[in-house]
């Protein structure tokens, strides 16, 4: 490798060629094997040292959020020692009674608390540290959904196709019983392909319980696959209705 | 991998590479189970998979971010492959006395073996990597490192005090000798070969 190919590398890959260039590269490459194969093991070398030392701050935010979660997963599993057989049987007993007065009260139909489950988000996560990423993470774990929707509306400003930030705000809009705009942001994740969207409409289905509109509910509970995640919980809540 | 293409299971490394409370907590529920299975028959008990599986995820992770990862097989085949492989290496590593795998009969997909061949192989190639990167001199080291974390080479150049397109040319020139360090030891051949 000479200092000049060496050179010519580098500015290719941080692209700081100017178009001739580039193209006078690329054809390069293409007529001339070794310098494609040096060029290529110059490559390797510069994607290994990115993974070493570029984003640390991305990296660190996802292996502590994992770390997070995997405790949540593990702790939840290993709860289930003897000492807690009873609390188990205690807990049944309570169940059962609460459900029974909920089906005396409210002619059979289920309610939303007892399906309503919100994510702990974590928006924080891309290198920067967004300030406004922080709020909205604190508003909305903290449940003070309309405080979240503010922010989730500012962040969404700047990335307004962003599926995670549109499912966040429709949850946090059906909490504060904006519906309409609530399932417009689901509506719009669930008619998408990203992993959002099976949960977009359970959250739908939720909204639409709360507003007691069971048909509707039903309608929607129906378009989670078997595939999805959300299926079981779904199915439970269409047995119900 | 050529010619195959993308699983939508691909969702799955998008959201990890979102880093997506909600991708991980479904990769746990659904695919962790049979891992902490798998490595419980095998000698190991829950914490031992969890450090597995936390390792694995991350691998995945940087895989995805730094090279592009494109999942040709289920997520589950892969991730599950990836999780056993690392805990046989493991007990191979620790030695412990004689130990019967008691493999369950799972279907093995051509694709996850082959995904699962190139992640083994790139993560031999690391190790290679990181050890030719501390036989290079400091002033080597310190100003690739320097590169990669800062990424704008104006501020670089600052902070080690040279002119920019001295580190510019230092950063190629370094590169090239860790290139070629590299390419010429014999581990790295082996790899290839």
């Amino acid at each position: 490798m000479n200092e000049l190919d060496l050179e010519l590398y580098e500015a290719y890959l941080d692209n700081t060629l100017d178009s001739e260039a580039k193209k006078a590269f690329e054809a390069r490459l293409l007529d001339d094997t070794s310098f494609k194969e040096s060029f290529e093991a110059y490559k390797e070398t510069s994607v290994f040292l990115s993974e070493k030392y570029s984003d640390q701050e991305d990296l660190n935010a996802f292996e502590n959020n994992l770390k997070n979660l995997s405790e949540e997963h593990f702790t939840k599993k290993t709860s289930s020692g003897y000492k807690t057989e009873i609390w188990k049987y205690a807990a049944a007993i309570v169940m059962l009674i609460t459900i029974g007065g909920f089906f005396l009260m409210d002619n059979d139909q289920p309610q939303y608390t007892d399906f309503a489950t919100y994510p702990t988000i974590s928006l924080v996560q891309r290198g920067s540290g967004d300030p406004m990423a922080k709020k909205a993470e604190n508003a909305f774990n903290n449940k003070s959904f309309e405080e979240a929707t503010a922010y989730l509306n500012e962040l969404l400003g700047n990335d307004p196709n962003n599926q995670e930030l549109l499912l966040y705000r429709g949850i946090a809009q059906t909490e504060t019983g904006n519906y309409q705009n609530a399932y417009k942001d689901l509506d719009e994740v669930a008619s998408g392909s990203s992993v959002y969207k099976n949960e977009a409409l359970w959250q739908k289905a939720l909204g639409l319980l709360k507003q007691k509109n069971y048909n509707k509910c039903k309608l929607v509970l129906v378009e989670i696959p078997p595939s999805a995640d959300e299926y079981n919980k779904a199915q439970t809540l269409l047995k119900k209705l | 991998m050529a010619g195959s293409s993308t699983h939508p299971d691909q969702k799955y490394i998008e959201g990890l590479l979102m880093n997506s409370p909600l991708v991980i907590k479904s990769i746990y529920d659904r695919f962790v189970p049979k891992v902490v299975g798998y490595i419980t028959k095998n000698s190991g008990n829950e914490d031992a998979a969890k450090d597995v599986v936390q390792e694995v995820l991350v691998a995945i992770y940087k895989q995805a971010k730094h090279k592009g990862l494109k999942l040709t097989c289920p997520f589950d085949a892969y991730f599950f492959l990836l999780c056993k492989r690392r805990w046989l290496n493991e007990i191979k590593k620790s030695s412990l006395k004689e130990v019967t795998i008691n493999e369950e009969v799972v279907s093995i997909n051509d694709d996850a073996l082959q995904l699962a061949d190139e992640f083994d192989i790139e993560q031999q190639k690391k190790l290679v990597f990181d050890l030719m990167f501390q036989k290079l001199g400091d002033a080597c080291k310190d100003l690739l490192k320097a590169t990669f974390e800062i990424k704008s080479m104006e501020e670089v150049a600052q902070k080690l005090g040279v002119t920019y397109a001295y580190a510019r040319k230092k950063k190629s020139l370094c590169i090239g000798e860790l290139t070629r360090m590299v390419q010429e030891s014999p581990e790295y051949k082996n790899l290839k070969a």
